[in-house]
């Protein structure tokens, strides 16, 4: 079984083998768990989005027609999962809070210490971790989404395009965009100061600050 | 950094690398491997999940799927009112037994009152919290809550039934009747709210429906709720203990009910009746 390719799990999902599914998700639980994170910038949301996204890909486990390969599908009802969430939260936006970082706290789970031998490097790795996801909760959730693969994960932008299913234009635009806007953002972590002031959950959670026209598309998919 | 650069998006150009700094940052904050529990649970979620069968969603409407429609059961009830399932025997030490369909609840349908429930714990609380983020806890004073709610997501079927309780008592943990006990004699603890509307939504609303159920007393509280679908309907499976072991050693039967996900005087009228015996 730990042989066969992604596709031909898949097929023996469809099959009938009561195994193979998990076996393919297991392969990738890891990178569809990232993905959720950041976009959802929550673990317990990420959670629901995975949970949601894999019984939805068992269930539809027959439309996949091999036109790419199964982990772009995947990632594409994780993403469009984690997307679908975010959607909904848009009402009450979660504002996320330096403090609500605790020891077990679900904030805490948005990096991996262990990556990290000194604890000094880990406890401002936290700081930036949290920095960063508070920066990109506060992209418009396509160019979080957008910004998440390509250059927190590492896909191309062919790739991207593929799970978001738009335009590569779109995808560069989103990411152009992103950028700039968490560059101004995280501008502050050029040179942080060691007694840094705790930031208050005043700004925005959600704020286009380019001027309305950002979220139009561009003539050849990109993003104005 | 890169204000400066026309959008590559209307200019066709390629995507520039991204900005050393920005990338440098990107690098200092790793994406966690996704948690065990996580991945426990995600785990249990498809091993309830019943068999892949093409023609269960034909293609474009698979999306719909996480939403079921609310449907009357009372379509399903005629078909299977006197239908007695075979007898199965389930994963990981559960071993179901006679499976007959009683469309009528018990006795009792009026919420009465009760002593307050809350505090303690369940051994599988972590897996009960379905969205411990979305609102407050649930509690009640009304009527006994469940010591967990969840939601499996799982697709019910009449025709499987009731094999495929087994997988959704193992994945809170209650493969055996020890795990039966224990949770039985720790005080239903506050759940979450599960579900986007239903009884699961609110506390009173679960309160009321558990009254309707005929479950009035702290000895009533049910095991767990999992809200679901069943034969494409959106319902709550509610398990509870049918009758208390003699000695640790006897099996323990459970009452599982299957009920539409409001719960209203109908729902339960026309809700669907299984036992399933947990091996010792």
């Amino acid at each position: 079984m730990s042989s066969a390719t992604d596709a031909e799990l898949l097929a023996s999902h469809c099959s009938g083998d009561p195994q193979a599914f998990t076996e393919l998700v297991k392969r990738h639980r890891d990178r569809l768990w990232a993905v959720a994170l950041r976009t959802t910038g929550d673990p317990e949301e990420a959670s629901d989005a995975v949970q949601d996204a894999l019984i939805s890909a068992y269930r539809r486990a027959d439309q996949f027609r091999g036109e790419s390969a199964v982990t772009t599908w995947l990632h594409r009802i994780v993403v469009n999962a984690s997307l679908d969430r975010m959607r909904r939260r848009a009402v009450r936006p979660w504002v996320p809070l330096p403090q609500e970082s605790g020891e077990d706290g679900s904030r805490a789970a948005l990096i991996d210490d262990s990556a990290l031998a000194d604890p000094r490097d880990a406890i401002e790795s936290r700081e930036t971790a949290m920095e960063i996801q508070s920066a990109l909760s506060e992209l418009r959730p396509d160019q979080r989404a957008a910004i998440v693969l390509v250059d927190l994960e590492g896909y191309s932008v062919e790739e991207a395009a593929r799970i978001l299913e738009c335009p590569e234009g779109t995808v560069k635009s989103r990411c152009f965009r992103g950028r700039a806007k968490l560059a101004q953002r995280l501008g502050h972590l050029r040179n942080p100061p060691r007694e840094a002031p705790v930031r208050t959950q005043d700004h925005e959670a959600v704020k286009d600050d380019s001027g309305g026209s950002a979220d139009r598309p561009g003539p050849d998919g990109g993003e104005q | 950094m890169s204000e400066d650069i026309s959008d590559p998006g209307t200019t066709g150009a390629p995507l520039p690398p991204l900005d050393p700094e920005l990338a440098a940052w990107f690098a200092a904050a790793p994406a966690p491997p996704m948690p065990p529990q996580v991945w426990q649970r995600i785990e249990g979620a498809l091993a309830a999940q019943p068999p892949f069968t093409p023609s269960a969603e034909a293609p474009g409407t698979a999306a719909a799927t996480a939403a079921a429609p609310v449907a009357d059961l009372a379509a399903h009830r005629e078909k299977r009112r006197s239908r007695v399932l075979p007898v199965l025997a389930g994963a990981a030490g559960v071993v179901l037994v006679g499976a007959v369909v009683i469309p009528a609840m018990r006795a009792g349908n009026a919420p009465t009152d009760v002593a307050p429930v809350g505090g303690g714990g369940s051994p599988a609380s972590v897996v009960a919290e379905a969205n411990p983020a979305e609102a407050p806890a649930l509690s009640s004073t009304a009527a006994p809550m469940p010591h967990m709610m969840v939601s499996t997501g799982t697709d019910y079927a009449s025709a499987q039934m009731p094999d495929q309780v087994a997988p959704l008592l193992a994945t809170v943990g209650l493969t055996d009747a020890a795990a039966v006990a224990t949770m039985t004699r720790s005080l239903p603890t506050d759940v979450a709210p599960v579900g986007d509307g239903g009884f699961t939504a609110s506390a009173e609303s679960l309160a009321d429906c558990m009254g309707r159920l005929g479950m009035v007393s702290d000895g009533d509280a049910p095991l767990l709720v999992d809200r679901a679908t069943y034969d494409g309907s959106d319902v709550g499976v509610v398990v509870s203990v049918e009758s208390t072991p003699a000695s640790p050693s006897d099996p323990v039967v459970l009452d599982v009910v299957v009920v539409g996900s409001e719960c209203s005087e109908a729902d339960v009228a026309s809700a669907e009746r299984f036992q399933v015996t947990v091996a010792p």
